[in-house]
């Protein structure tokens, strides 16, 4: 695997999340509270790219229930995010965004805040974004 | 002994009892969700099967070969997935359901060359016919109880 590079403030990251269980599931907390920060995938993937990076080859095809939400890291940086190259083997895009403090539900709503709209599997097939 | 991984009660699914070391994370999305761990001299793989991104999850814990753990640490991205879900086929794995990122209750799973999701299915099988199993024993109490009050 490839050293870490520095995460430039031009780039965005991707979200992958989910509605699988009927509400949308993007994480904008630390659960369980013991991991140092949340998980993102460098550049603007796609739905079904976001999967097969989380959820693995196991997990079969992309459904409708797959979603991305993309943030600039310019405006992570700006609410006081750190984004970092974090890759693993499974997933060598992967990056971890960290909040030097508590991450209570203020820090969440500036998450969130960062992040466009979801752009579900479906709506990329017909030529969402990116 | 059996190579079988021992969970323990309410542990983390990827540290799943306090006498496992954690070896390698081979992939993580906000927790770690494939990775290497030893118990007892074994090491075993585990993967998260369903629920990534939910609070409600199943994982498996395979005991690997050295053949097997020379490949997991040597692929990335796409080839080390599909590399994990060829460990997961044709062996008896041990099979948990995690409730908030604690071990809850698991099960040995004997796999055949079937794919990661229906092992996950098949283990939900089995997971309801263990519940009704305990729901009649617990009836059975229940009655048994009943019938020792009403003889008194």
């Amino acid at each position: 695997m490839s050293q870490p590079r520095e995460i430039g403030a031009d780039e965005y990251v991707s979200q992958y999340g989910s509605r699988l269980t009927g509400e949308p599931v993007f994480w904008d907390h630390l659960k369980p509270a013991d991991i140092d920060g949340l998980s993102a995938i460098i550049g603007q993937v796609t739905p079904a790219e976001g999967r097969r990076r989380v959820r693995g080859p196991r997990s079969g095809p992309p459904t409708r229930d797959d979603g991305i939400r993309y943030a600039l890291v310019a405006d992570l940086e700006k609410e006081g995010f750190r984004v970092t190259d974090t890759g693993w083997p499974g997933n060598t895009k992967h990056v971890s965004i960290s909040y030097p403090g508590e991450w209570d539900d203020t820090v969440a709503g500036k998450f969130n805040k960062c992040f466009g709209a979801p752009l579900w599997h479906e709506e990329a097939k017909q030529g969402g974004p990116p | 002994m059996s190579d079988q991984l021992l969970p323990q009660q309410a542990a983390r699914p990827w540290l799943p009892a306090d006498n496992v070391r954690e070896l390698r994370i081979l992939n993580r999305y906000n927790i770690p969700l494939t990775g290497l761990i030893e118990q007892d001299g074994v090491i075993y793989l585990y993967a998260c099967l369903l629920g990534e991104l939910e609070d409600l999850n199943i994982w498996a814990y395979a005991p690997l070969r050295d053949a097997e753990l020379q490949r997991l640490t040597s692929l990335t991205d796409d080839d080390l997935n599909a590399a994990i879900d060829q460990v997961l086929t044709g062996r008896t794995l041990v099979v948990a359901l995690a409730a908030e990122y604690r071990l809850a209750d698991w099960v040995p799973v004997e796999t055949a060359a079937e794919e990661p999701l229906a092992i996950a299915a098949r283990f939900v099988t089995l997971m309801q016919a263990r519940r009704q199993r305990i729901d009649k024993e617990v009836e059975g109490l229940e009655r048994q109880h009943e019938r020792e009050l009403a003889g008194r």
